[in-house]
């Protein structure tokens, strides 16, 4: 509980802090924030109770968020200007992350819901690159009717058990589910994190991709565990991921199609349901926030020195960035799954577990998907960037030193994990009977991932980049308004009827809602926020 | 141009010689079904992108987006 506090008073200090001193002070503050030990706590408010606590996978959880979090702090001190408010809204987000995971009761849930979608939304919104504002008020949007979605659900599970306190949801509650598979970006919801945390700054990026989809994770397993449709939503996220970002040509999207298809196991674990396939789930997301930061830090840094991040325009940075080169190469072999890294110690859970499901099907799946993501997110990401054909007018220097640390210190902890993987279990408190080192296991893996790069090698011709994007199902929902948008525009007046309302309503959805200032959009979100504490009152 | 068939050339050698350490015509199940795999996501990402993959600035266009 303490932790939470001092994290949004830290905030807040930031918010008033001159600029010459906010890098060391958030970076010094990141580091006591990494110390502080969570404490469960139920604080009375408003005649209620507001539940905090901890649990063997919320610790799990927390503590990859804290890592990522300071090894993001240092990242952010190699930006040259940093910006406070953006620096304040990753202390907010991971505050609100950590109440989301340590949340007991359903209320205290949805306050933090609610924040980190404001954290992040800002988060967005600051960025300096073109369209963010854009992709906020979507991604906003689609929060805003999460965050509907989850009230709604509460009040349904509230009135059936006539408790706050979270539980396993025994009978399926949709709206509940449906409120996380948007935090989770799972289809057809994905494209608006993708969109929005493509958009993000070299650091927001970092903080972003680490909380939401994460912490919603343990949501889901609080929730949901066991439920067998988490197996298939997991297994159509992990292919999405993967076939969009073979399609993928902005590197920073590839990395984020590679959050949804690395979520998709985390899913697919908890739908498994067995103690076994909950701490794989766990253990996987913490490796996964771990080098997921390691790659989204080497993708910004080469955004943040050439203002690029399209795969057309990028290559053979290798000599002129090589510890960047080397941070995503470490990256990318760890998400693999290479033996002595962390992904050999956390994913092989998820599929040894996938063999007590239903039949063989989903271990074959979850295979050919480790394959897929070496394809995509091992070899693709730093060939296009580092490796393939040069640009000639790309010239570079390496990334900033703190860059570089955070870069390093987040490569270390990768392999560390991976070549001691007891030690790994036995800190993170988990009870499982695993070792990764077997015989059979270790060529398996490294035959299965030699195949895999060979057929990218093979497959490289017609895999050439072309500067183009990919439609998602969010095209369906903005060409609707688009077409309504253009409706009102014929119509000669628009008062009169309930006809003319309703196109004038969809009008305003294209054409104004962008224009809402980042202000009002805070007014909103502090109005929702009022409207809850007087419906507890 | 000699890299690229020099990588070829290694991931194969080493592909061939890690088959031949495991268990037999057994071990070569995954990393030929793992190969497959790949080619298979490959000729489907292409088909499907055939459907859905436009120009760079199609939403842009499209939907007529400006920065605020």
């Amino acid at each position: 509980m303490e932790l939470i506090i001092f994290l949004y008073l830290s905030s807040l200090i930031l918010l008033f802090t001159p600029n010459k001193v906010q890098k060391t002070l958030s970076l010094t503050l990141s580091i006591i924030a990494l110390f502080i030990p969570f404490t469960s706590k139920t604080i009375e408010l408003l005649s209620y109770k507001f539940i905090l606590f901890d649990n063997e996978y919320s610790y799990i959880f927390a503590l990859a968020f804290k890592i990522t979090f300071a090894a993001g702090m240092i990242y952010n001190c190699g930006i040259k200007k940093i910006n406070k408010i953006e620096t304040a809204a990753f202390f907010s987000a991971l505050a609100s992350s950590l109440g989301i995971i340590y949340a007991g009761d359903y209320i205290t849930l949805i306050l933090f819901t609610e924040f980190l979608a404001l954290a992040s939304s800002l988060i967005i919104y600051i960025s300096p690159y073109p369209y963010s504002k854009n992709a906020c008020l979507r991604y906003l949007a689609l929060h805003i009717m999460s965050g509907s979605l989850l009230l709604t659900g509460v009040a349904i599970e509230v009135m059936k058990t006539g408790s706050y306190i979270i539980t396993h949801i025994e009978n399926m509650n949709y709206f509940l589910f449906l409120s996380c598979l948007i935090n989770l970006a799972s289809p057809p919801f994905a494209s608006f994190m993708v969109d929005a945390y493509s958009k993000a700054s070299p650091s927001g990026f970092v903080f972003l991709q680490g909380f939401s989809t994460k912490a919603t994770v343990l949501l889901l397993m609080k929730l949901f565990s066991g439920y067998s449709l988490l197996v298939y939503v997991g297994s159509f996220m992990i292919i999405y991921g993967i076939i969009y970002a073979i399609l993928e040509n902005n590197m920073r999207k590839i990395l984020a199609y590679s959050i949804i298809n690395q979520v998709g196991f985390m899913v697919v674990g908890v739908g498994i349901g067995s103690e076994f396939a909950l701490y794989g789930a766990s253990l996987h997301a913490f490796c996964h926030i771990i080098y997921k930061a390691l790659l989204v830090m080497s993708a910004g840094s080469v955004m943040y020195k050439l203002q690029q991040d399209k795969c057309t325009n990028l290559g053979g940075l290798y000599k002129m960035m090589p510890i960047t080169c080397f941070a995503a190469i470490i990256g990318g072999i760890a998400i693999s799954g290479l033996p002595l890294t962390s992904g050999f110690v956390s994913k092989p859970i998820i599929l040894e577990a996938a063999h007590y499901f239903k039949g063989e099907w989903l271990w074959y799946l979850l295979t050919a998907a480790s394959a897929g993501v070496f394809f995509h997110a091992g070899i693709k990401f730093p060939w296009f960037v580092f490796f393939n054909k040069k640009d000639e007018s790309l010239e570079v220097k390496e990334a900033p030193f703190f860059m570089l640390c955070a870069m390093l210190i987040l490569s270390s902890l990768c392999l560390i994990i991976g070549i001691f993987p007891s030690t790994f279990y036995q800190i993170m408190g988990a009870n499982i009977d695993y070792a990764p080192y077997s015989d059979k296991h270790m060529i398996s893996q490294v035959l299965l991932l030699v195949a895999s790069g060979f057929a990218f090698f093979l497959c490289l011709p017609i895999m050439a980049r072309t500067n183009s994007l990919s439609l998602e199902p969010d095209y369906i929902i903005r060409n609707i308004f688009n077409i309504l948008a253009k409706k009102i525009q014929l119509s000669p007046n628009f008062d009169h009827s309930a006809r003319d309302r309703f196109f004038q309503s969809a009008y305003w959805i294209k054409r104004d809602l962008p224009q809402i200032s980042m202000g009002q959009s805070v007014l909103i979100g502090f109005s929702l926020v009022v409207v809850l504490v007087a419906m507890i009152a | 141009m000699y890299n690229k068939v020099l990588i070829k050339f290694l991931l194969v050698a080493i592909f061939v010689v890690l088959c031949f350490e495991g268990e037999g015509i057994a071990s070569f199940f995954e990393p030929i079904f793992g190969f497959i795999s790949c080619v298979l996501f490959v000729i489907i990402a292409k088909i499907y992108g055939m459907l859905i993959t436009k120009a760079d600035d199609y939403y842009h266009k499209k939907f007529n987006e400006e920065e605020i």
